[in-house]
């Protein structure tokens, strides 16, 4: 038996399980629910399919989501907070690209409170005008300070260059001056839009009888809105190749660059996370072995695959001292272009991969999340055990066809003192 | 072996040699943690010396009589685990998380790895420039450069006043010959502490280790005299101005108890008080009240010379009233705290810990901690019963005694415009 198979039949007895299920509510809520053994934890991810997807002022929907949680008709936000906190465990609200989520975390005996505030939070929230502006100004500092960091201020920049035009041209932050123009009447409006059934998906793993789980949920998500918010396709593939450059103070330049992916419905989508793996996670990879240890240009560098619904980039970094950069620039896209890849990395990559996804999912925040992204990706939430099977399918000559898009062109900012 | 103490299925033993083995059977999750701890961090250091002990760190990984070059990175990747290491001010340690099967493979991998480095001479010369990038790295994020001029500045004598990364003209340097030296005095079994936590059987890993780590040769450690802080009798503060800051950064810090004394228990619940989670008061009286943008609270586990620190991120014309609000609130805590206010914090720190050891090698960790720094196995042991034996009166005693009326060392760190 492969090293993976072994690996995964042992992990999906612990965190597999087989007391998991599928419930799917009238109003389109889809509610994922699995039954854990061990000391007594609870947690969930609440996703909401919308992300910054048509905003009107970008900004809006993460303003929107970290207000949630700042009080509704029924709670303050210390009675928020304290619901979760005083049981050891906490929640939060955030928005990504493609989703707003909402996670928590309690001890079974905390749970019964937990679930009356976040129907309180999902179905009477109030956006309080006082903390509307409290945390405008946060988001605010937030937005120039990502300026203090080489990354963030990469980042930033290249966001704008490879999304151009697209809702991931800027972060969910948003923008200085649209933040600014936010108002309460945008979060309320921002908030109906998005909150229908269809977008919702609502993944809870914990210490407690599957139907016991199921009724509690069950009583509180049937209460949401039924219908759907439609989100445009996007696609914004890279035509030419740029490199941007960006003066900041400071003790290394650094090098971001981006590549055109794959998208999530792609029969490569999974050769894709191999390629990124084999190019730069982990001390055997490429990117590490031909950068870092061979020629010394740096401590970090890596790539990354992040999933998103629309213009897949494979992206990859490197910061190094300034005198290196150039040759740091030249080497890293002869990497990811044209570094020999051999049936040994492929297998090796694999069980990366396999190994990670298994120990990322020890905790039971872990596993919802897991549950809950894969299917509001669109992948579905059984794609949490199919995922390594899909890895391990991967060919070589998967790989090698799949490389050809990176080879395209690219797309790279370097902050350089 | 001299002696074994089994309590809570955690098993304790002393191998004759002198080194300490602790195994914490879980049947609940099925990765395993396998960590190796030496007492040697930083503080060790002689001038000449600043930077080795984590050099060295480094250097581990390069080579060792069974395991050549790179081999190491691949084994533990092909099982699908995850390595890493870390140096501190007082600990360095080594770990493997893996799937259960492969628990021998990885504690075979960490004995070679820390018991029979090769350190060769040219890979000691090929591992500098990797290192002084990192060095340079932290120098390029200014908050990692507050953090290091805040240490300066409460330390005048201690060695903690150091950084643990070095100087690049002492990394520079480093020779074959000195790592050699720092390494035999301090990688042996009297200085040895191995901790592994999963569902493996105690008897089993002791037999594996008495024939690995057992084999070595333990030896008196040759310590560097620990110079300690003479006590503070004056408040001190120091500005420094970034052109990369888009906001203030401020920390305030005073010198207090170190871990795991019979009044530090007081300080946790103090410090959940003050400044853990939305339900703090920090954040509610600070941050959504718009004062600052972020805060956060806590000390540093030292063993000595330890110190309590607040910090907050802050538009820099609002410093003095931030100081001010956060003088009056320690000032004003014991006329407003209240026993249910304390009961409440020792439940979410007992609560909270319930899901921190959910991952096996943070309770690895936690166990490697207690007896590497701490010297007693009693702070992971008795760490809940501790915190549930502190009192009102208590948590008011350590404000009076190490805040309220000692001096205090600031440092802000403003935008230069």
């Amino acid at each position: 038996m492969s090293v993976f198979l072994i690996i995964f039949l042992l992990f999906s007895l612990a965190y597999g399980g087989t007391k998991l299920k599928e419930v799917n509510l009238e109003n389109g809520v889809k509610l994922i629910i699995k039954e854990t053994k061990g000391r007594g934890i609870v947690a969930g991810s609440i996703f909401i399919k919308s992300g910054t997807h048509g905003e009107e002022k970008r900004g809006t929907t993460n303003l929107m989501a970290r207000l949630l949680i700042k009080g509704t008709k029924t709670f303050g936000s210390y009675d928020i907070a304290s619901a979760f906190e005083d049981w050891g465990g906490s929640i939060e609200a955030s928005t990504a690209d493609d989703y707003i989520y909402l996670t928590f975390s309690t001890r079974p005996e905390g749970l019964e409170q937990g679930l009356r505030v976040i129907e309180s939070i999902l179905l009477e929230p109030t956006f309080p005008e006082e903390q509307l502006q409290v945390e405008k100004r946060r988001v605010i500092a937030n937005i120039r300070s990502r300026r203090e960091d080489g990354f963030e201020l990469a980042m930033e920049r290249l966001r704008l260059i490879t999304y151009r035009g697209t809702s991931y041209e800027v972060a969910p932050e948003g923008r200085e001056e649209d933040v600014e123009k936010v108002e309460r009447e945008d979060l309320i409006k921002r908030w109906q839009q998005v909150l229908k059934g269809k977008n919702i998906v609502v993944a809870v793993v914990g210490d407690m009888p599957l139907e016991e789980l199921e009724k509690r949920l069950r009583t509180v998500f049937s209460k949401l809105p039924p219908g759907e918010f439609n989100l445009k396709a996007e696609d914004k593939p890279i035509r030419e190749s740029l490199v941007e450059r960006v003066q900041r103070e400071g003790a290394q330049a650094t090098i971001l660059c981006a590549f055109e992916g794959v998208s999530l419905n792609s029969p490569d989508f999974f050769a894709l996370r191999v390629l990124n793996n084999i190019l730069g996670d982990g001390m055997t990879s490429k990117l590490f072995s031909e950068l870092r240890e061979k020629r010394g240009y740096a401590y970090a560098t890596y790539s990354a695959f992040p999933i998103r619904l629309y213009s897949p980039r494979v992206f990859t970094y490197i910061g190094t001292s300034p005198d290196k950069k150039e040759n740091a620039l030249k080497d890293l896209l002869w990497v990811v272009q044209e570094a020999e890849i051999t049936n040994e990395d492929l297998e090796l990559a694999k069980k990366k991969i396999i190994g990670a996804y298994l120990l990322d999912r020890q905790t039971r925040g872990r596993q919802a999340f897991q549950l809950g992204f894969w299917e509001i990706m669109g992948f579905g939430y059984k794609m949490d055990q199919e995922y390594v099977k899909h890895i391990e399918n991967v060919r070589l000559e998967d790989v090698l066809r799949v490389r050809e898009n990176l080879k395209k062109a690219h797309q790279c900012v370097v902050v350089e003192p | 072996m001299a002696y074994a103490l089994a309590v809570q299925d955690l098993a304790k033993y002393k191998l004759k040699n002198g080194a300490i083995l602790v195994v914490k059977h879980r049947d609940d999750t099925e990765a395993v943690s396998l960590q190796v701890w030496f007492k040697v961090g930083s503080i060790e250091e002689n001038y000449q010396q600043k930077g080795m002990a984590h050099f060295l760190e480094h250097m581990l990984f390069n080579g060792s009589e069974k395991y050549p070059y790179g081999e190491i990175d691949r084994l533990v990747e092909g099982m699908g685990g995850m390595m890493n290491a870390a140096t501190s001010k007082e600990y360095t340690f080594y770990y493997i998380t893996v799937a259960k099967p492969y628990w021998k493979s990885a504690l075979e991998i960490l004995y070679q790895l820390t018991q029979k480095p090769l350190l060769s001479e040219d890979m000691v010369e090929k591992e500098k420039p990797i290192v002084i990038e990192e060095l340079r790295r932290g120098k390029d994020d200014p908050i990692n450069l507050l953090w290091e001029e805040f240490e300066k500045l409460v330390y005048k004598a201690s060695p903690y006043r150091y950084p643990i990364i070095g100087y690049e003209e002492t990394i520079s340097k480093f020779t074959r010959e000195s790592l050699l030296e720092f390494f035999h005095n301090y990688y042996q079994p009297q200085n040895m502490v191995i901790v592994v936590v999963g569902d493996v059987e105690p008897s089993e890993v002791k037999s594996f280790v008495e024939e690995t780590f057992g084999k070595e040769v333990g030896k008196p450690v040759k310590r560097t005299q620990y110079v300690p802080e003479p006590e503070q009798l004056e408040n001190r503060f120091k500005e420094i101005k970034d052109k990369r800051l888009e906001r203030a950064y401020w920390i305030i810090g005073w010198r207090v108890m170190p871990v795991a004394v019979k009044d530090y228990y007081a300080l946790l619940v103090l410090d959940q008080i003050l400044g853990n989670g939305r339900t703090s008061i920090f954040y509610k009286e600070l941050v959504e009240k718009g004062l600052i943008y972020s805060v956060s609270s806590g000390d540093f586990a030292r063993p000595r010379d330890n110190i309590f620190v607040i910090s907050a991120s802050f538009d820099p014309s609002r410093y003095k009233e931030v100081k001010e609000r956060v003088m009056q609130i320690l000032q004003e805590l014991p006329q407003t705290l209240t026993d249910e206010e304390v009961q409440k914090a020792k439940q979410r720190i007992i609560n909270s810990e319930v899901f921190a050891l959910e991952r096996a090698q943070r309770e690895a960790y936690h166990i490697g901690y207690s007896l590497t720094v701490v010297g007693l196995l009693d702070y992971y042991l008795y760490f809940e019963s501790n915190i549930r034996s502190v009192r009102k009166k208590d948590v008011l005693n350590v404000l009076e005694k190490y805040i309220l009326t000692k001096p205090y060392s600031e440092i802000l760190m403003v935008p230069e415009k």
